[in-house]
């Protein structure tokens, strides 16, 4: 039907900022304990300050008003914006923190609302109660590229290269991990993967070295890539479409290190439960008949059923790999969705070109074919960018949080009077926390102004704090890197009810996406109950269980 | 230093409601002897170490640590005082520039001018209430922590662990001036760092063998039990190398061939120069772990003196025995 890796593009960049955002209430909640309810107000500085400075002067024109515009480049823009959430963040907390935990929520929740009346009411500050509109992200206009070109070139030679090396660096981790368990990495199909994709290197840098080694292929790749694009168009399609099949095999490599112990009864259970709800919840809008569209929906309600029965008289089966189970339910839900459920339409009607370009499109995610020719578009370009910052800001933070001072973040969120008797002032460390958790919030502000290029209060409502401390309960309070995989599990829940919603008629779909938040609020419900500690849970934790 | 005593309290008060917990106490601890405070529940024992130590304000008396009032000691630093004034500058230029712009409106020179004439009210407000709240008798400072950096530590009679924190996490946490305390130095420093933390992991793990703590070094400290959680404590106060070390029932529901280790370390350190004071029921331990036994009941000083007299002591016999 269509080619649905933009949907998938558009996801990652979402999840990206908001993986930020979350980020930077784990810090403060997850870690010190703050229960900052005012979260999005530092989004708002973020957002506000990065627009401010890279949008021209007020032309004095009668549509849009706003203090100041600086024309500023974006980098210096969104350096300031983060920096500027984490002074803010320590004005609010120097009143604040003084309270107790439940007034501190409270009092905070109120000032972020403070912040967004401001915003709304105060015209000649951002335009408000309208939009503020009218400056454009960075090297937009670069975009979409092509080969042939320098541009081209570049781009592929850079993303290219990043991916390349990002994935043969997963790859020898996967390996390592297998190093470990005592099979080494032998001449099993990795093992070659390994080899070939490291160009061959790997044998002279020696394995152990694989970090160092997936440098060194990412950089050859960088070049090959880049000469291959700037021979020809074909050389750049030719060389994405390698690049998305080694991700795909990564992907691949890392799904069997998840899936060990499983067997063909797993497998199955898990395809059954995928096809089964997506069948269930995508109306098969192909069939013709009303009279096979409902006993057949009907069919697939009664394999969910029949799967979940046979998943809870055979408990110890699930119980003994809830987190595999879960995974591969989800990515068979999402695999359907991506190719079959993209082609049936045209395989009814045997479309067979149609039918390989949708395939096509969607396996060589690297590019865009929704246009003419293949190309990298803007939104490709923006998601690597939002997600090379969100794992540098990822990686400072680990190093923060596994310090000392993380140490003594979390002996406050234990007890903070244990911190005072031992000679640290708990209100300093406090103060500390609110700032860094605020900045990440303004970077996440920042990145959001660049994405959304229009900036409403309405944007800012309290909901988007929940939404964060959504995201925080979902990976697992105080765990890092669980922030990314809650913003990735939000949003696609938020892409697939807007997707399934897409099957359905024109009147029911507003239905269902109101709806989706009460299916939402019902899963959080049970998520706290059952599993407080999140998906992932907190990091220390896992790591000592895993040794 | 000095000759004066290691802590000298004077005519000290504190009352809640209606209840008077301390009523006028006065004594004085010397560096290099265990002092055992001993009286009946309720007699006002850890609120004196509540108060001795900063987490309660007290309504009158003085208490001087190593020659100086701990009201003194207590003061915001230089460093902090310039955070607070710069903080209340900034806030207060900031609502000088807005009001500036809604009475005059928006030019520069108004937003500056505000700014600048808010920051200086700022300032002036910080200083000014500083030097009042100083001068005033009746402020007091709260801040337990300026005491514990200056040598003076104590334990919780109700253990306060960090219970989601390992048994070597807890005792990690108290070495001061860690330079991993800082977030840039956490970035930037790692490797000073690494350094510190092996050395710190050393004399944690000594403490944990003297304290019999080895097969809970990665148990959460939340899993113990309630002695195993006093002795953690202990250890936490023995990782910062205190002056003074007051003890709240150290050893209540600690088994008796542990108790008489913990004994040992304590004279040990004493014999080092270390004071103690050592709040206990076990008359057996106080008595002859004590140099002098300072002896309470209902807020009061009762009885002061060696144990072997103080033992001896009517007063005392009978609040204990007949009370
Ligand atoms: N925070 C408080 N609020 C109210 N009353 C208190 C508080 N702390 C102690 N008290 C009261 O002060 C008196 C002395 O208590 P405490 O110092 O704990 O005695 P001890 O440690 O000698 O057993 C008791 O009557 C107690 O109820
Ligand atoms: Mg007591």
């Amino acid at each position: 039907m269509a080619v649905v890796s933009d949907v998938i593009i558009s996801l990652g960049v979402l999840a990206t900022f908001y993986g930020l955002l979350a980020l930077g209430m784990n810090i403060k909640y997850g870690f010190t304990g703050l229960l900052d309810f005012g979260h999005v107000g530092f989004y708002l500085v973020g957002a506000y300050t990065a627009a401010l400075l890279v949008i021209e002067p007020d032309a004095g024109g009668p549509d849009t008003v706003y203090v100041v515009g600086l024309d500023l480049p974006w980098i210096v823009a969104v350096l300031v914006a983060t920096v500027l959430a984490g002074v803010v963040g320590v004005f609010v907390a120097l009143p604040t923190l003084r309270l107790r935990e439940d007034y501190l929520a409270i009092t905070v929740l109120g000032i972020a609302a403070i912040f967004q009346r401001i915003v709304q009411a105060e015209s000649w500050l951002v335009n408000g109660p309208d939009a503020l509109r009218g400056y454009t992200p960075p090297l937009i206009d670069l975009f979409p590229v092509t080969g042939g070109s320098p541009v081209g070139a570049a781009v592929m030679a850079v993303a290219g290269g990043a991916i390349w090396a990002g994935s043969t660096w997963a790859l020898g981790r996967a390996m390592e991990l297998e190093f470990d368990a005592g099979t080494g990495p032998g001449v099993t199909v990795a093992g070659r993967l390994h080899a070939v994709v490291t160009f061959g290197t790997d044998r002279l840098i020696g394995f152990e070295n694989y970090r160092g080694g997936a440098l060194v292929a990412g950089a050859i790749a960088a070049v090959v890539g880049g000469v291959l694009s700037f021979a020809a168009q074909d050389g750049f399609l030719a060389w994405a479409v390698v690049v998305s099949v080694f991700t795909w095999l990564v992907a691949f490599v890392w799904l069997t290190r998840y899936s060990s112990g499983f067997d063909a009864v797993d497998y199955l259970t898990t395809f059954a439960l995928g096809a089964a709800y997506m069948g269930a919840l995508a109306p098969m809008f192909f069939l013709e008949t009303f009279q096979l569209w409902v006993p057949l929906t009907g069919l697939a309600f009664a394999v969910v059923i029949g799967v979940t029965v046979y998943l809870y008289s055979n408990w110890q089966r699930f119980a003994a790999r809830p987190f595999g189970y879960g995974l591969f339910t989800g990515l068979w839900f999402g695999f359907i969705w991506y190719i079959p459920l993209q082609i049936l339409s045209d395989v009814a009607a045997a479309n067979w070109p149609s039918v390989a370009s949708s395939i096509f499109g969607n396996v060589v995610w690297v590019l865009s074919l929704s246009g003419d020719v293949p190309e990298i578009g803007y939104p490709r370009f923006k998601l690597f960018l939002f997600g090379t910052l969100l794992l540098v800001a990822l990686y400072l933070s680990e190093l923060t949080i596994d310090s000392p001072f993380g140490r003594v973040l979390r002996a406050i969120r234990n007890d903070e009077r244990v911190v005072n008797s031992l000679g640290k002032d708990p209100f300093m460390y406090k103060i500390m926390s609110m700032a860094i958790g605020s900045a990440l919030a303004g970077l996440a502000g920042a990145l959001a102004a660049m994405h959304f290029q229009v900036l409403v209060f309405t944007m800012f409502a309290p909901r988007v704090t929940f939404i964060a401390l959504l995201m925080l309960f979902l990976g697992g309070v105080g765990n890092n890197r669980a922030m990314v995989v809650g913003a990735f599990l939000f949003w696609a829940f938020q892409t697939a009810t807007t997707q399934l919603s897409g099957f359905v008629a024109p009147g029911l779909r507003e239905n269902i996406q109101a709806f989706r938040f009460v299916v939402m609020g019902v899963l959080f419900l049970l998520l706290l109950y059952y599993r407080p500690q999140g998906l992932m849970g907190e990091r220390a934790a896992a790591e000592a269980g895993s040794e | 230093m000095s000759d004066a005593p290691l802590l000298e309290v004077e005519n000290l008060q504190k009352s809640f409601g209606g209840i008077t917990a301390v009523d006028g106490v006065s004594f004085e601890l010397e560096a290099g002897k265990v002092t055992g405070l001993i009286g009946p529940n309720g007699a006002g024992k850890t609120t004196t170490f509540n108060l001795v130590s900063g987490f309660y304000k007290p309504d009158a008396g003085t208490i001087r640590f190593k020659g100086t009032d701990t009201q003194t000691l207590m003061r915001p630093a230089p460093v902090e005082q310039g955070v607070w004034a710069s903080a209340s500058a900034g806030f207060l230029g900031l609502i000088g520039a807005a009001s500036g712009r809604v009475t005059y409106g928006v030019s520069p020179d108004v937003l500056a001018g505000g700014a600048v004439a808010g920051a200086a009210v700022g300032v002036g407000l910080y200083v000014g209430q500083n030097a009042i709240n100083n001068r005033r008798g009746a402020y007091k400072h709260s801040r337990p922590f300026r005491l514990a950096r200056q040598g003076m530590v104590r334990t919780f009679q109700i253990t306060r662990e960090l219970t989601e924190m390992t048994v070597l996490e807890n005792l990690l946490l108290a070495p001061p001036d860690q330079t991993g305390e800082g977030p840039l130095n956490a970035i930037v420093r790692r490797g000073t760092i690494a350094e510190e933390e092996a050395q710190f992991r050393e004399r944690a793990e000594e403490i944990i063998e003297l304290l019999e703590l080895d097969h809970l070094r990665d148990e959460e400290a939340g899993n113990l039990s309630g002695g195993q959680r006093k002795l953690l404590e202990l250890g936490r106060v023995l990782m910062l190398d205190p002056d003074l070390v007051m003890l709240d029932e150290p050893v209540a529901g600690v088994n008796p061939a542990l108790t008489d280790r913990i004994m040992e370390a304590i004279t040990s350190m004493r014999d080092e120069g270390y004071g103690f004071c050592i709040v206990e029921h076990e008359m057996d331990v106080i008595m002859s772990l004590s140099d002098k036994i300072i002896a309470m009941a209902e807020g009061q000083k009762m009885a002061e003196g060696p144990p072997e007299e103080v033992q001896q002591d009517e007063q005392v016999l009978e609040s204990y025995l007949g009370g």
